[in-house]
């Protein structure tokens, strides 16, 4: 199945190729996958793209473990103690429905135009999704299974890292797979809305303003393996970590 | 000497549309210690919420419950459920599994000599003892859940309709292990069945609930000798009191 995904891939470069080299559209501002392809080999061949990959791959695994870090215990104990989880839920839904981006401008005067802010959206963006599928994970767990540890003798931080922890992890999961998303889809917006600085999303933005058509594709298209990579790692990791879920 | 003793026993749930539905009604029963008590009764009936009070899961709304004349809550009991899934932590294998019952941390030898000793279907559970409980049919999952049930050393071991979901071949295998520990161990057992047969197979005393409201419709006790054997469900002694089980049975509307 993987090689007729590559298939599929490979078909759509051909057919674009085509239509570019035939003239069939105007190639303003689309540009040939040969184009774009070079562009990439002569990005990595000078290496001026690995500090922008690197900065914003590190912007985003910060901004991904803070959430993680604040998110997981946050949302097991709302969970967990659900007469809390009642009048905080409403809160939680507030600031999750909030568009994340919209506390950029705020955050700056905050946290300066460094790093610091662009952290600080992503990461608050990827706690409350954390933190709200910890909350479900935990909130789902049967009355019975939690009497039933407590009778086993089960108490305070056992009962949250040898139970309340590893039944939610499931669900957890789901939310770290979508944090790390959120995380690097804010970390690049911030990086286009500054510019100049480093940063993948820095430098599409250069690309546009310097009319480099190919490069902004081959930007597109790196930002998109990343992406990629990310999520897939993360499904590698959850097939082990979380090795009883889908059994 | 009355271990289990319970009196007035009354719970109550919400309906979804108003009011309250008595469940259980000044129910009275009492088991002696070492005891093997089966109780039967119709669908509904309350057996599983009378289980889940005596283990302290619920609270009834009226009554006392005491065993040697001290509150349930001090007593360690065990429930087993009629699910497995309900009882099992998927991120466990079977030895861990069971370990997280035992309070020290070198109890594997004890662990291993109670997993060898329980056979299904010309194997040890101890054979199993790595896998974890997707990777084991219900009725090895049940069993894992009863050997953590054993080894837990509850003074009362409740359980609520373990078997159901097994075939009945797998089902009598289990009768009879469950009939061999608590040989050895001798703890008082209060069994929910839904099974005549069973009821009575395992039983010292087969109490008959009423519908509900639910009150204690009849005791029953059974007089075949022990160490009960399959072929024993075939004598006269057993299908009297078979008939006896069920005629009480039929008589409740």
């Amino acid at each position: 199945m993987k090689y007729r995904g590559v298939l599929l891939i490979a078909v759509i470069t051909v057919v674009w190729q085509a239509i570019v080299s035939t003239n069939l559209v105007s190639t303003t501002f689309i540009a040939a996958p040969i184009e774009i392809f070079f562009c990439l080999v002569n990005m990595f061949a000078k290496g001026s793209i690995w500090s922008d990959i690197s900065a914003t791959f590190w912007r985003t695994l910060i901004a991904f473990l803070i959430s993680a870090a604040i998110g997981t215990p946050l949302g097991i104990a709302v969970g967990y103690i659900r007469k809390v989880g009642y009048s905080i839920e409403l809160l939680l839904d507030f600031l999750r429905s909030l568009p994340a981006i919209a506390l950029f401008p705020l955050f700056i005067l905050f946290f300066g135009i460094g790093d610091e802010s662009k952290i600080a959206v992503a990461a608050f963006m990827g706690t409350l999704v954390i933190t709200v599928a910890a909350m479900q994970g935990t909130k789902q767990i049967k009355k019975t299974r939690l009497q039933l540890v407590k009778k086993l003798g089960l108490k305070g931080g056992k009962i949250f890292f040898r139970f309340l922890l590893p039944e939610s992890l499931p669900m957890i999961f789901s939310g770290y797979r979508l944090a790390v998303s959120f995380c690097l889809i804010l970390i690049i917006v911030t990086e286009i809305s500054l510019g100049g600085q480093q940063g993948l999303g820095a430098r599409l933005i250069d690309a546009q303003m310097l009319y480099n058509i190919a490069e902004l594709y081959a930007l597109i298209i790196i930002m998109g393996i990343i992406g990629y990579l990310l999520n897939n790692s993360f499904i590698q990791l959850e097939k082990r970590v979380v090795h009883w879920r889908g059994n | 000497m009355t271990f289990l003793q319970i009196r007035n026993l009354v719970k109550e749930f919400q309906r979804v549309e108003g009011g309250q539905l008595r469940v259980l009604d000044n129910l009275d029963l009492d088991i002696r210690k070492g005891e093997f008590v089966t109780i039967f009764g119709p669908n509904g009936c309350g057996k599983t919420t009378l289980l889940k009070i005596i283990s302290g899961f619920e609270k009834p709304n009226d009554g006392t419950i005491t065993i040697r004349n001290s509150p349930i809550e001090r007593t360690k009991s065990y429930l087993v459920l009629q699910s497995p899934d309900d009882s099992v932590f998927n991120w466990m294998n079977t030895i861990q599994n069971i370990a997280i019952a035992l309070p020290n941390k070198d109890k594997e030898q004890e662990i291993s000599n109670l997993l060898e000793k329980i056979q299904v279907g010309g194997k040890t559970l101890l054979e199993f003892g790595s896998y974890y409980p997707y990777q084991l049919s219900g009725s090895l999952k049940q069993l894992m859940v009863i050997a953590r049930a054993i080894l837990f050393n509850p003074d009362l071991l409740l359980l609520d309709e373990p078997f159901s979901s097994l075939d009945f071949k797998t089902a009598m295998q289990m009768e009879d292990n469950l009939l061999q520990v608590w040989k050895k161990t001798k703890k008082t057992v209060l069994f929910v069945s839904h099974n005549v047969d069973e009821a009575v197979y395992l039983a010292d005393k087969v109490v008959v609930l009423s519908n509900q409201p639910t009150k204690v419709k009849k005791e029953i006790t059974v007089n075949l000798f022990r160490p009960r054997k399959q072929g024993m469900k075939l004598t006269a002694e057993f299908q009297k009191t078979k008939g006896k089980v069920l005629n009480c049975f039929s008589e409740i509307q």
